[in-house]
């Protein structure tokens, strides 16, 4: 299992490598400059200005001076809770923001801890409807409670978060006034951010959910248990939920990633100060830096998403081996 | 019991709402706020950066102009009369190129150092200087001097036009004579900045990144301070106790909220959590118009909508060509039906709002006289007219009005014309580097003065961005920049805008409107022109 988890890892740190380059170098291909404005600056003075950033250098030299920069090189996890995290516990410095008078380090360290709950709350809420929602309708196949929660999903899954964010906004918050219409502020701030973002995943696992128990639910093993007369609660949520949520382990990879890189429109639609919204703007703004910062924080998080789930089927399926 | 339990359930409530409260420091609603003095001001984006030597935005502007007075301030009524700031008189020499101002005694820091000549002098030097990058820079290049200086053509700053005589007065000697300096000097670009903060972070005096504007190490000389700055939520700034005018100060802080979304600011206005708005989706002007028609603000705004055509690209080479096009489009109909902000239809480059500036109209609508000058050009009827592209930036307004106007151009012309949309970015390039057919622009005034619109047009102007050059036209502009009396100043633009709108290398469509909501508890907030609010003279009733 270890060798498993360390090859997985040298996998890992492989891919994040081949992903900054590529980015590194396409945003740098992308038409337009950072500098630009409506007002345009003469030459001279957007010279000083890459001479600045060191953006008026070869592409390669500016591209091995960012990998020194951003490679870790020490590992002090006393120092995790510091103003400047990345710099502090693991040696990283992600360079300067064109558009914040911030660093790219500071900016991740401030914004991702709000995405990071954000996302970890939408997928709570996810998991909590979609496993239930789905167990039921399993459970009372071709009924009433099989069908009113399946077409919910289905609405759900097609109805998009720029739909559904404005209209709970508008719902709760303008007309009953429960919430706050937007910010992140006080707890409650989290309610309809976290319901927007976590719904639509609820829709999708509710139907992996039903599939998966049913079919498990269709097995033999299951006859044979209700033969032998085993209470039928025993029967789902010791035999079959073990089995019928395996597909759902499998989905919670992409679902991660999913929640956290797509939490950008719920983040604009209820002005949170989260991660999803620098990632979106940095590109609009080619903040070079900044994009290159954000997009290594999501291959960070993906991989390892990815790597855990793959961890948890195993040991949730018997079936399956830790093999390379 | 009964009673006692419904109190028990109460002061759960209230004790939850006083621990939720308090665990985030939520920020108070409208009426909470007014009640307190505090403003809760929509603001656009996330401000880039506090360093008014740095920032070229409005949204910035909006925030550094409530945190840094300069020599001369807003006027709370007329954009175009000055009011003291940190001078407190002036004094021009006779022919208006040289200006001696007599700072107050009074100005000060915020951390209580008094605002001197030498700040300003040093401030200027840290602009000027080469290295340090200033985007505005040019805005300084009416001293003597000092585009020298920034071009690396002199480099001993002494010779540049600004000079601390003595602690609190400074002479600033121009290019040449500038009466409408005053109006320039309103810019943020003219701001001072407190010397020891600037060198104490980053990398001292030219770090163009330096942390110095944020919280907890700001230092200025405004009515306000900068308090808290939450990246992507908001800046609060608290009434400054150092201010010379604190006394006048009736606002104890103002929330500047950084919101992206004009849908989201509008459900914060509507539920309460904004006394004024930024701006207001274009699709509910309409709307609004009926429901909140007293909150509902559309004020004129120094700017201009227009088209501006490649002049390097064959039809529109031909003046014939670019006039008929002009002449044919109809901006009662787009400004009635499409825009729907009550924008005022521009039929001349320099939009109104100057007191001794004609408003005149330099273009008509009228597409007979369009299609005779498209026949004369070679195209009756459209007949062999090329297709061309109409760019623009990927907005659906700016889609809207192109649409509405290739349409009419077709309808009365018989040409066609393809949309092209392009990302912002992409669209800004593609204007810069004359790789476009047709592309949309808009311009805003930086300063009370018709100039700021028209030397946009001189064949060395970086903005031009068209291709065209009239050596007349460059000629009356630098008349214009050294004329000794206003009355020379505005017959030199009069001329060249004549001579602008004759060979038509811009098409106005429309002077843009400022539109948003205002609740009526904002008391002392009169329409600007320019939209520079003097927060201190903004109170809440």
């Amino acid at each position: 299992m270890f060798r498993f988890i360390f090859n997985r890892i040298l996998q890992s740190v492989v891919v994040i490598f081949i992903v900054v380059t590529i980015t590194f170098f396409m945003v740098r291909l992308a038409p337009g400059d950072p500098f630009s404005s409506e007002r345009r600056i003469p030459d001279y003075i957007q010279q000083r200005i890459l001479e600045h950033y060191g953006l008026d250098r070869p592409a390669v030299e500016q591209y091995w001076r960012y990998l020194q920069g951003a490679a870790p090189k020490r590992f002090r996890p006393d120092k995790l809770f510091t103003e400047d995290p990345l710099l502090n516990a693991f040696g990283i410095d992600l360079g300067p923001s064109y558009t914040s008078a911030r660093t790219v380090n500071q900016i991740i360290a401030e914004t991702f801890p709000v995405s990071f709950e954000l996302g970890a709350w939408a997928l709570l809420i996810a998991i909590l409807f979609g496993v239930s929602a789905g167990m039921t309708a399993s459970v009372f196949r071709n009924t009433a409670l099989d069908y009113v929660p399946m077409s919910v999903a289905m609405a759900g899954i097609c109805l998009p978060t720029f739909v559904m964010g404005p209209i709970l906004a508008l719902i709760f918050g303008v007309w009953l006034g429960w919430f706050n219409v937007s910010g992140w502020f006080v707890p409650a701030d989290r309610v309809l951010p976290a319901v927007t973002l976590g719904l639509v995943y609820a829709a999708v696992i509710a139907r992996i959910t039903r599939g998966g128990m049913l079919e498990i639910l269709s097995q033999d093993f299951i006859r044979t248990a209700q033969a032998k007369g085993v209470p039928y609660g025993k029967i789902i949520f010791k035999h079959t939920l073990r089995g019928g949520l395996l597909p759902v382990v499998t989905y919670m990879g992409p679902a991660l990633a999913g929640v956290i890189s797509g939490s950008f429109v719920v983040e604009t639609i209820f002005q949170i100060p989260g991660l999803g919204r620098q990632f979106v703007q940095s590109a609009f703004n080619r903040d070079y830096f900044l994009v290159l910062g954000t997009v290594s924080v999501y291959a960070v998080l993906i991989t390892l998403a990815n790597l855990t789930v793959d961890i948890v089927q195993v040991i949730l399926n018997p079936r399956l081996r830790f093999e390379d | 019991m009964i009673r006692l339990g419904r109190i028990d359930f109460r002061g759960c409530v209230a004790l939850a709402a006083a621990l939720l409260a308090g665990c985030g420091g939520g920020i108070p609603d409208v009426e909470e706020a007014t009640a307190q003095g505090v403003l809760l001001k929509g603001n656009g984006s996330e401000p880039k950066t506090l360093d008014p030597q740095v920032a070229t935005g409005v949204t910035e502007n909006k925030i550094i102009s409530s945190l840094i007075e300069g020599l001369i301030a807003y006027h709370p009524t007329d954009d175009e009369l000055p009011e003291p700031g940190v001078a407190e008189r002036w004094e021009p020499n006779e022919d208006y190129s040289e200006w001696t101002f007599f700072l107050r005694e009074d100005a000060l820091w915020s951390n209580g150092d008094p605002v001197t000549a030498h700040d300003f002098v040093w401030s200027y030097e840290r602009m000027l200087t080469p290295e340090f990058g200033a985007e505005y820079v040019e805005m300084l290049y009416s001293m003597e001097n000092a585009e020298e200086f920034h071009r690396g053509e002199l480099t001993d700053f002494s010779a540049v036009g600004v000079e601390a005589l003595d602690e609190r007065t400074l002479r600033i000697r121009l290019v040449g004579p500038t009466p409408f300096f005053l109006g320039m000097l309103k810019h943020y670009a003219w701001y001072p900045v407190h010397p020891p903060t600037v060198e104490a972070y980053g990398t001292g005096r030219l770090d163009r990144s330096s942390p110095w504007t944020l919280q907890g190490r700001f230092v200025g000389n405004g009515p306000f301070v900068l308090e808290e700055w939450r990246v992507n939520q908001y800046i609060r700034v608290t009434k400054s106790p150092t201010y010379w005018d604190r006394d006048r100060v009736r606002l104890n802080e103002i929330y500047f909220m950084a919101i992206e979304d004009v849908n989201t600011e509008q459900r914060m206005y509507a539920s309460g959590r904004l006394h004024v708005t930024n701006t207001v989706p274009s699709n509910d002007i309409s709307n609004l118009r009926r429901t909140r028609p007293d909150e509902l603000r559309l004020e004129p705004y120094l700017g201009t909508y227009f088209y501006r055509f490649n002049t390097t690209r064959p039809p529109f080479d031909d003046a014939r060509v670019r006039r008929a096009l002009a002449m044919s489009m109809d901006r009662e109909a787009i400004v009635n039906r499409v825009t729907l902000g009550d924008q005022t239809p521009a039929y001349a480059f320099v939009p109104p709002g100057f007191d001794d500036f004609p408003r005149r109209r330099l273009v008509a609508h009228d597409p007979e006289a369009a299609r005779r000058l498209l026949a004369e050009a070679g195209f009756p009827e459209g007949h062999g007219f090329p297709r061309k592209f109409l760019l623009f930036n990927t907005l659906e307004d700016h889609r809207k009005i192109a649409e509405a106007v290739v349409s009419m151009w077709n309808r009365e012309l018989g040409i066609d014309f393809q949309l092209e949309n392009k990302e912002w970015r992409v669209y800004l390039e593609a204007q810069s580097q004359l790789d476009f057919d047709l592309s949309r622009a808009g311009w805003i005034g930086d300063y009370m003065d018709p100039i700021t619109f028209l030397e946009l047009w001189t064949s060395d102007n970086g903005n031009n961005n068209t291709g065209w050059s009239n050596e007349r036209y460059d000629e009356l502009i630098r008349k214009a920049f050294r004329s000794e009396t206003q009355e020379e100043h505005y017959a030199a633009l009069i001329e060249a805008e004549e001579i602008l709108m004759e060979a038509m290398p811009v098409i106005p469509v429309y002077h843009y409107n400022r539109i948003y909501l205002i609740r009526p508890e904002v008391r002392g907030w009169n329409p600007k022109l320019l939209d520079n609010r003097p927060y201190k003279y903004l109170y809440l009733e």
